[in-house]
């Protein structure tokens, strides 16, 4: 059986509520679901079909859901009401499943905007005011609502799959990451937000962070891949921006994507040899993330971003450089089969 | 857009792999740092030649020195050629692709002297 998440144009509201009805039918059927990117809309099916009456109230798992502290994040412009926000959802998807379900189980259905609940900033950025309209000197734009069952999806499968970085621990700076499932076969939500796990790197801008957290994705996609031969969970992307405090509120900075195509398929045509391509660049990363190192860094990002040959050319400009300066280590010279790998990528 | 076919195809070209690995060999060997800056300030045909001469007339005072390999006569014309059919940019950045990676066993014991093209 399908179920249909159509989308709105609002990135990380579709995913969100994307990821959020895969754990809902992960929960219901105890078994994997598939989690397929279809253009128009993410395509699910559980491996087996929801049991006829089903409820989430009683599982187990679905109560140890609602424990995790990604909750009070997706909430954090809400402040102390996160916990009643969090209730709120649980409620909601709780008590209208059988609706939500029949719902989405027809490939025509919508989500209505303008009455519901509001589309937390923490969630989605587009949902700040001030962003969707010419504000004019009058900061009086509406809050963004959405139906309260798919705001309940997104709130789950943000708080579940979403990843929060927080920069430093004196300001309320986040960088917030979602992947965005191409082809995968959803199990656990641990296991995606485990491929964006914090990698202990000081970043010089929220691009180069996200940069570096694709990177070690496809890193860690790769080690599967290997280990059993082929690239099972495809990604298309990781959807990242930025929150910062300024004064009593929280607001909006730089957000994007970056698209994982030319990783995931360098994986793809060999798990094994990709490996040094991804070390590689890893270490450019790393290296780039010490004080002085800052044009290794953005030359990294930008390649990773762009795969293009001014990207490419600049970034070996660079690494040569730093070879010149002494900066790099032997051992951390790439190969001639990594260079190959990386110019395979490379769009001229 | 298309993945980068051409520059896989220059970076595994015979003449590009023998000159990439003499940058490679005046750069490490050498410290011939300013042959880089020479070629990432190339931007026409004339300029790149210009800098490849350079680079030649560098590398041979090094190459007697310790006895090193140069890039033989057909690979410079080559070279040449390869400018004319894919342009400075992709050619530039195939030879210092080259120079950057680590060296391979036998370049570092690698001493036969064969005909150069001065």
């Amino acid at each position: 059986m399908l179920y249909y998440i159509t989308k709105t144009g609002l990135d990380v509201f579709d995913t969100a509520r994307a990821w959020g009805l895969a754990v809902v039918l992960n929960v219901l059927t105890l078994d994997e679901v598939v989690l397929t990117d279809s253009e128009w809309t993410f395509v699910l099916d559980p491996v087996l079909p929801v049991p006829s009456g089903a409820s989430l109230n009683s599982q187990l798992q679905w109560v140890t859901l609602f424990n995790d502290e990604n909750w009070q994040r997706v909430f954090m412009t809400a402040k102390k009401k996160w916990t009643t926000k969090r209730d709120k959802a649980r409620n909601v998807l709780q008590n209208n499943l059988a609706q939500i379900l029949s719902n989405i189980y027809q490939p025509a259905n919508v989500v209505s905007f303008g009455t519901g609940e509001t589309l937390p900033g923490g969630l989605d950025p587009t949902s700040f005011k001030g962003l969707r309209h010419d504000t004019r000197a009058r900061y009086a734009e509406d809050q963004l609502k959405v139906e309260e069952n798919h705001w309940a999806l997104a709130c789950l499968g943000m708080a579940t799959c979403g990843t929060y970085h927080q920069e430093s621990k004196q300001q309320s700076n986040w960088l917030v990451l979602l992947p965005v499932p191409q082809q995968i076969r959803f199990w656990y939500f641990q296991d995606v937000r485990d491929l964006l796990r914090p990698s202990g790197v000081r970043y010089h801008s929220v691009q180069n962070a996200a940069a570096h957290y694709a990177v070690q994705l496809a890193e860690r996609l790769r080690s599967r891949a290997a280990a059993v031969e082929s690239l099972r969970d495809r990604f298309s992307a990781v959807l990242y921006f930025r929150l910062f405090g300024a004064g009593q509120q929280i607001k909006p900075a730089q957000g994007h994507q970056i698209r994982l195509e030319p990783l995931l398929d360098a994986i793809n045509r060999d798990p094994h040899g990709s490996h040094k391509m991804l070390r590689w660049l890893d270490y450019c990363f790393r290296l780039g993330s010490e004080k002085g190192n800052e044009d290794l860094a953005f030359a990294a990002t930008e390649l990773v971003m762009r795969w293009d040959l001014d990207a490419y050319d600049r970034l070996i400009r660079t690494f040569v450089r730093f070879q010149k300066r002494g900066k790099v280590k032997g051992e951390n010279y790439p190969t001639i089969e990594t260079i190959k790998e990386v110019i395979h990528n490379v769009t001229v | 857009m298309s993945p980068s076919n051409s520059l896989h195809e220059l970076y595994t070209h015979p003449a590009v792999q023998e000159f990439g690995a003499a940058l490679r060999r005046s750069l490490r060997r050498g410290d011939n740092f300013a042959s880089i800056t020479d070629l990432e300030f190339a931007e026409t045909r004339e300029a790149f030649a210009e800098a490849i001469k350079r680079f030649l007339r560098r590398y041979e005072t090094l190459a007697r020195k310790m006895e090193l390999r140069r890039p033989p006569q057909e690979a410079l014309e080559q070279l040449t050629g390869l400018v004319d059919t894919y342009g400075v940019k992709l050619v530039r950045a195939a030879l210092i692709s080259h120079a950057l990676v680590e060296e391979e066993i036998q370049e570092t014991s690698e001493t036969q002297p064969i005909g150069g093209a001065s």
